[in-house]
């Protein structure tokens, strides 16, 4: 083993300041929203009993759950709300899953992190189903 | 010592992460926190990509990754004399996964001997490396410090973290074998004998397996979720194959919306009831298509269309007060946790593990003429509840993002869907608002066309809530009077909605 301290390199376990971890969060409640608008909008073009319908659900869940880890008193940071459109439902969900990756999920405050990261990946699964 | 030419993990970056190929190397130049987030990338990737063919060689090299995280954890400095609580999450999961080791030994039935996955192999060597540095090092962490204890916490953590997410995908991978087996015999030509618990695709061999792994996944998602108490008396997990669940759910469903709409809400919340009761729409139509292919429901030529234009009504209505909620907004717990088990009680019976399944497959679900049941009732009862979510469209105070309704107002007044004001090409919303991103209140055409699109929402729900009751005269009901929070839906047919009359009239 070439490695003297068990955090002397490479990515450390914990060292996210919480702004960063609130602002990372507020991105992915910012991607989550734009990928649910964009499968409804997508739904609401296709019949009623679409699975779309199912799958946009799913994702506006999702959102929730990561605006529901935010602070309350948190204000989201701004976004580029056309470049965001520009982007497939199944890249946000990919992006989002991404931002989730460094989240420090041992922290209290993120104790429902690791279900976040579940439903991610099952709905990134699920969006590559549908064809996006 | 001699010299080894092979390369370290450092030189072939690239090939760090190709799960296809594990790199030889003569070290691992990894830190602890490395390594682990390289666990936690893998599971990801195997829950993004795993499939039914994945489910034997998954669960052949299950054991020997639990066993290599509770090696991991247990080589962590710090620990507690005695029993310690904080690893009772750690040592169940162990157990759990060596019962499954002893099973697989010598096991001539599926999934039998064979290959392993090579992903978890390569997790699992991963765990190893991180057990073997920390062994080495491990004594020069300063425990007295609050930095280092958080950082065990966290490691902790990562290792629960990826045991819960490969544990998910390993059960994921055993509800699509179970599927594709299921869909061999039949387009072979084969009676597939559907299981009656978890899931229809919990087959033989594939039911006893799926409840191991659940018991797994759901130790360690306790753990994460801080109820590992709670599982360990039973509390934290209901048992999935409830056939009541989606009677329960509904039921859920319909008194926390009530609770929300008594009060002030928010359009996020508004937006999610919407969004849920046009899955409650689009998931009936399925059922009741399903249930006519089983012969437990006649089939209706008004039934399906009733509650589609329904399904329309309520998908039109969400998408304007979709326009005024914002990102970020958050949404009353309950009701997200109501909509989150109607979605996933629909599901059970509706989908092969993420897809869609067809009208005869779901024919052949356990608990479909309970579920028929409950869904009618759901149609039925939406139409009332489209009258309570109207009311909110009448408030004058609404507000949303300026750009939105910009664009909402335009378009409204140009497909005339919207009156055209009198004075020609009017700008709803000031071009200062939408560059500074504020709130504004609804511009003139979106109130006009949000009211329009609530009336239409009553009309089409009252409809299908009709035609819903009047299907139910024809269909006797599954049992349901022991179903907890069921609402007065059974109620005698004299007091169900009568014929349906114009919105207008009604508000």
């Amino acid at each position: 083993m070439g490695q003297t301290d068990l955090q002397s390199k490479g990515t450390p376990v914990d060292t996210l300041n919480p702004d960063s971890t609130w602002d990372r969060l507020g991105s992915i409640a910012h991607l989550l929203h734009q990928a649910a608008t964009q499968v409804w909008s997508d739904a609401d073009r296709a019949t009623a009993d679409s699975p779309l319908h199912d799958l946009g659900l799913g994702v506006y869940l999702a959102h929730s759950q990561a605006s529901t880890l935010l602070p309350e008193d948190y204000e989201l940071p701004d976004v580029d709300a056309e470049r965001l459109e520009e982007r497939t439902p199944l890249q946000l969900l990919t992006d989002a899953e991404e931002l989730t990756r460094p989240l420090p999920l041992h922290q209290p405050d993120l104790i429902h992190g690791s279900q976040l990261v579940v439903d991610l990946c099952d709905l990134i699964r699920e969006a590559r189903g549908l064809g996006y | 010592m001699a010299t080894d030419l092979r390369l370290a993990y450092a030189d072939i970056d690239q090939e760090l992460f190709d799960v296809d190929q594990i790199p030889m190397t003569t070290r691992d130049v990894r830190s602890i926190g490395e390594m682990l987030f390289d666990v936690d990338y893998l599971a990801r990737q195997l829950l993004i990509d795993v499939d039914g063919d994945d489910a034997g060689t998954l669960l052949r090299s299950w054991p020997t990754m639990v066993a290599a995280a509770e090696d991991l954890w247990a080589s962590l400095p710090g620990r507690r004399p005695g029993v310690d609580e904080r690893d009772r999450p750690m040592t169940s999961l162990a157990a759990q996964a060596a019962t499954i080791e002893a099973s697989l030994t010598g096991r001539t039935a599926w999934p039998g001997q064979g290959p392993t996955n090579p992903r978890l192999d390569q997790m699992t060597q991963t765990l190893v490396n991180a057990a073997a540095l920390v062994r080495l090092y491990g004594a020069e962490i300063p425990l007295e410090q609050s930095d280092a204890h958080r950082d065990l916490e966290a490691a902790r953590t990562r290792i629960m973290h990826g045991l819960y997410l490969t544990a998910h995908a390993v059960n994921v991978a055993l509800h699509h074998n179970g599927r594709d087996r299921v869909n061999d015999a039949r387009e072979s030509g084969r009676r597939a004998r559907l299981a009656q618990h978890h899931s229809p695709y919990a087959v033989a061999p594939i039911g006893a397996w799926l409840d191991r792994m659940t018991a797994c996944e759901n130790t360690a998602h306790s753990y994460l979720s801080d109820q590992f108490t709670q599982a360990l008396a039973g509390e934290a997990v209901r048992p999935v194959e409830d056939p009541s669940r989606l009677f329960q759910a509904l039921a859920n469903w319909d008194i926390q919306t009530h609770r929300a709409l008594v009060r002030q809400l928010e359009p996020s919340n508004i937006l999610l009831i919407t969004r849920t009761q046009s899955l409650i729409a689009g998931a009936s139509m399925v059922l009741v298509d399903a249930a006519a292919t089983a012969g437990i429901l006649e089939p209706s030529d008004r039934l399906v269309p009733a509650i589609a234009n329904a399904g329309y009504s309520w998908s039109n209505l969400a998408s304007r007060w979709g326009d005024l909620a914002p990102p970020g907004a958050r949404i009353r717990e309950p009701l997200a946790r109501a909509a989150a088990e109607v979605r996933a009680a629909y599901r059970q019976i509706t989908h092969d593990t993420t897809t869609l399944a067809s009208p005869e497959v779901i024919a052949e679900r356990p608990g479909l003429p309970q579920a028929v049941t409950a869904t009618l009732r759901a149609v039925e009862a939406s139409s009332e509840l489209a009258v309570v979510v109207a009311e909110r469209a009448d408030n004058p105070n609404l507000i949303g993002p300026a750009r939105a309704l910009s664009r909402r107002a335009h378009n409204d007044v140009e497909s005339g869907l919207a009156t055209p004001p009198a004075e020609g090409d009017v700008v709803w919303v000031s071009p200062a608002d939408i560059l500074a991103k504020r709130l504004v209140l609804l511009p003139p055409p979106v109130s006009e066309t949000l009211r329009a699109a609530s009336d239409a929402a009553i009309d089409a729900t009252n409809s299908a809530s009709a035609a819903a009751t009047l299907h139910q005269r024809h269909h006797k009901p599954a049992r349901t009077d022991a179903v907890p929070g069921s609402r007065s839906r059974a109620a005698p047919e004299g007091r169900r909605p009568p014929i349906p009359t114009p919105a207008a009239a009604r508000r």
